[in-house]
């Protein structure tokens, strides 16, 4: 019997899953009825949140331990996925690692993690996706990237560089699967409330995973190709580009 | 290690009389918390940081909060037995097994309490006379510890262990998840049957009367009265009842308790004062008898956090004592005598009843158990080290978990297992890494 899209329960691919935004987006998800696809490279941490998930919800939850820092390829979350018969429709593209390290001109090495977690591994598994569009029925791509891209600075710049990579990579996969009427969305995000930013002295306050992984959910089908979250970053952006060189080579954030 | 961020922060206990000076670490993964556990010299779980004593911090040690670790591992929906993270929020818990027909046993005064904390301080509830303390449904525990890795025990698998962490303060490691046995829900409300007592030897007469029969029962007195009046108030009995339903349980309203934040300092003595008379006289304008939504009755302390924020930044204290039956009589014409000679205004009294036993420093005796809440103020410590004495003297049990200003030499004269608890604790942890003020207030 052929299985049409009506039929089919909802279902979600969530790159990152098992802490911070993506662990709060698998919960979200799960409310809502999605079947989930999660991949993490913390198979325990991965494993708590699939079984919260099922418990709580009564939903299909499958797991994958996978290191983007790793030489794996991401072939082997799409093995992982055909042989699980798994077709996700939306995949949420959200790990990523910043290291307090990061700071100032980056070393070689530092500079290949952060592009390697950052960018490549997350990048193979968003070609991926776009190479399964069509098998997949897929409807949306949404990647997390960073306040940092459109306002470099001397911190975090290897992090910055990787996530304006991914962000170049993911409008060009907006611009081939436009025809597919696949949705692409880059969230860039301000302070979050996770392991990232915990203990720094922020100017502004943190959002919580949560009500970043609520928004998310609530704008599943908005085709608004970038947006900032929480909203004011915008603002605050679009200040920071309009300050003149010196004033802005001065600033310390 | 390095690139685990750390937080430099000033730790208070809910009352505001112990304090430290730590780091705080919030690990949200479990290779980040096993990698805490193996660099850093001196630590200690955090849950909701609500204990009247510090045992969640101390000077030097790197505190371990436990929030993000709340998820639920296991629901066997046929026995009613859940595992659960020790981070996981009892409020949080309760309103996801109450959707499935469940209860938990034991509840303690706020929802934003942990699983880990009520494990780790043996907490207990307004029933304790019928489910005794919140170990008691606890059939097995997941602990993390740097030497010896993960543990798993329970009554019949490295008892030992599970003794020892049981009401342990959480000095014999990480407690990560356990698994809980739950209590079928016999009813979709709670029927509040309210008594008004003369004073203290009443309140006891009406426990004795009403124990068997109510699911939990607990007292509001006036400790300030005199003249026979001498801790008159309200005796409670509570029950749950089956009503025609009338759709699912209200939601828990937001928990707003935090220990740093009890600073407001705008209400102080002349309105503290006022507290047991402005209680008394909203009480008796309420339905002597009332049917509650379970969630709304389940914490007592919800709604009411103003009444902590009132003590202000100086902050107040408590204490809180098991009296056998036999002595009940003399301690309290001996607290009588000590709050009039010292003249100490309390803003709390409460009477529970409990039965069991408990080993090493557990709150757990056949007894009533009092409560009070005293505002800081002159001659207190005067006061309370007295009270410590008739509780010596009759034999009493002091609440470890309840009273910051408890000395080592008390303990060990109230506990006859606290030099057991001490070498125990040394054999299986011999470089003592987790530390906190509470453990160095007790010497253990």
């Amino acid at each position: 019997m052929s299985e049409s899209l009506k039929e089919r329960r909802p279902s979600a691919l969530i790159i990152g899953a098992s802490a911070g935004i993506g662990r709060a987006l698998a919960g979200e998800l799960a409310a809502v009825g999605f079947d989930l696809f999660l991949v993490a490279r913390d198979a325990l941490d991965l494993e708590a949140v699939a079984g919260d998930c099922r418990i709580r919800h009564n939903i299909r939850v499958e797991t994958f331990s996978y290191d983007l820092g790793a030489s794996e390829s991401a072939a082997a979350v799409g093995t992982w996925l055909s042989q699980l018969g798994a077709r996700p429709e939306r995949v949420f593209l959200v790990a990523g690692a910043s290291l307090n390290a990061d700071s100032g001109i980056p070393t070689e090495a530092m500079l290949e993690r952060m592009l390697k977690v950052n960018f490549t591994g997350v990048a193979q598994i968003g070609i991926l996706a776009a190479n399964e569009a069509a098998n997949w029925s897929l409807r949306l791509i949404a990647v997390c990237s960073t306040i940092a891209v459109p306002v470099p600075r001397g911190r975090n710049l290897a992090y910055a560089t990787a996530k304006a990579a991914l962000e170049t990579l993911v409008q060009g996969l907006r611009h081939i699967l436009a025809s597919q009427d696949v949705i692409v969305q880059i969230y860039r995000l301000g302070y979050i409330d996770t392991s990232l930013t915990f203990g720094q002295k922020l100017l502004f306050r943190r959002a919580s995973p949560e009500v970043v992984a609520r928004r998310m959910v609530r704008w599943l089908d908005c085709n608004f190709g970038m947006r900032y979250f929480p909203r004011y970053w915008f603002w605050i952006v679009t200040v920071l580009r309009l300050l003149p060189w010196m004033l802005y080579k001065r600033l310390s954030f | 290690m390095s690139e685990i961020p750390l937080l430099k922060s000033a730790f208070h206990s809910l009352d505001r009389c112990e304090s430290a000076h730590g780091t705080l670490a919030r690990p949200d993964r479990y290779r980040t918390l096993r990698e805490l556990l193996k660099h850093a010299p001196q630590i200690i779980a955090r849950g909701a940081g609500l204990s009247y004593c510090l045992a969640s911090a101390g000077d030097g040690t790197t505190s371990i909060a436990m929030g993000r670790f709340n998820r639920i591992l296991e629901f066997d929906r046929e026995t009613g037995v859940i595992r659960v993270e020790a981070g996981m929020a009892l409020g949080n818990l309760l309103e996801f097994v109450a959707r499935h027909g469940f209860w938990l046993p034991v509840l303690p005064g706020y929802p934003s309490i942990t699983v880990g904390g009520a494990i780790a301080m043996n907490i207990h509830g307004k029933s304790a006379y019928h489910s005794g303390l919140f170990a008691d449904h606890v059939a097995t525990l997941w602990l993390e510890h740097p030497d010896h890795g993960e543990i798993r025990c329970s009554k019949l698998e490295r008892a030992d262990v599970f003794d020892l962490t049981i009401g342990g303060f959480g000095l014999t490691g990480v407690i990560v998840s356990a698994r809980i046995i739950l209590k079928k829900l016999s009813g979709n409300r709670i029927e509040r049957t309210r008594i008004k007592t003369a004073n203290l030897a009443d309140t006891v007469a009406v426990f004795d009367k009403h124990k068997e029969k109510s699911d939990q029962i607990y007292s509001w007195n006036d400790l300030n009265r005199s003249s026979g009046r001498f801790g008159a108030g309200f005796a409670y009995l509570e029950s749950f009842i089956k009503v025609p339903a009338r759709g699912g349980f209200e939601p828990l309203a937001p928990a707003s308790l935090e220990s740093e934040r009890v600073s407001c300092s705008l209400v102080r003595r002349p309105l503290l004062d006022l507290i047991p008379h402005v209680y008394r006289a909203l009480e008796a304008r309420r339905p002597e008898r009332a049917f509650l939504d379970p969630m709304s009755a389940a914490f007592p302390l919800l709604g009411k956090e103003g009444y902590l924020r009132a003590c202000g930044a100086k902050g107040f204290r408590e204490m809180q004592i098991i009296v056998p039956f036999v002595n009940w009589s003399r301690f309290a014409e001996g607290l009588e005598r000590l709050v009039h000679n010292f003249r100490i205004t309390t803003t709390l009294g409460s009477l529970k009843i409990f039965r069991g036993i408990g080993k090493y420093l557990c709150f757990h005796s056949d007894g009533l158990c009092i409560a009070l809440d005293i505002p800081l103020q002159t001659g207190i410590d005067a006061f309370m080290a007295k009270v410590d004495e008739l509780m010596l003297d009759c034999r009493g049990l002091p609440n470890v978990a309840k009273d910051s200003r408890l000395s080592a030499t008390v303990a060990k004269s109230a506990f006859a297992g606290y030099d057991e608890f001490k070498r125990h604790l040394m054999d299986f942890d011999p470089r003592a890494r987790f530390q906190s003020a509470l453990r160095s207030r007790l010497n253990v």
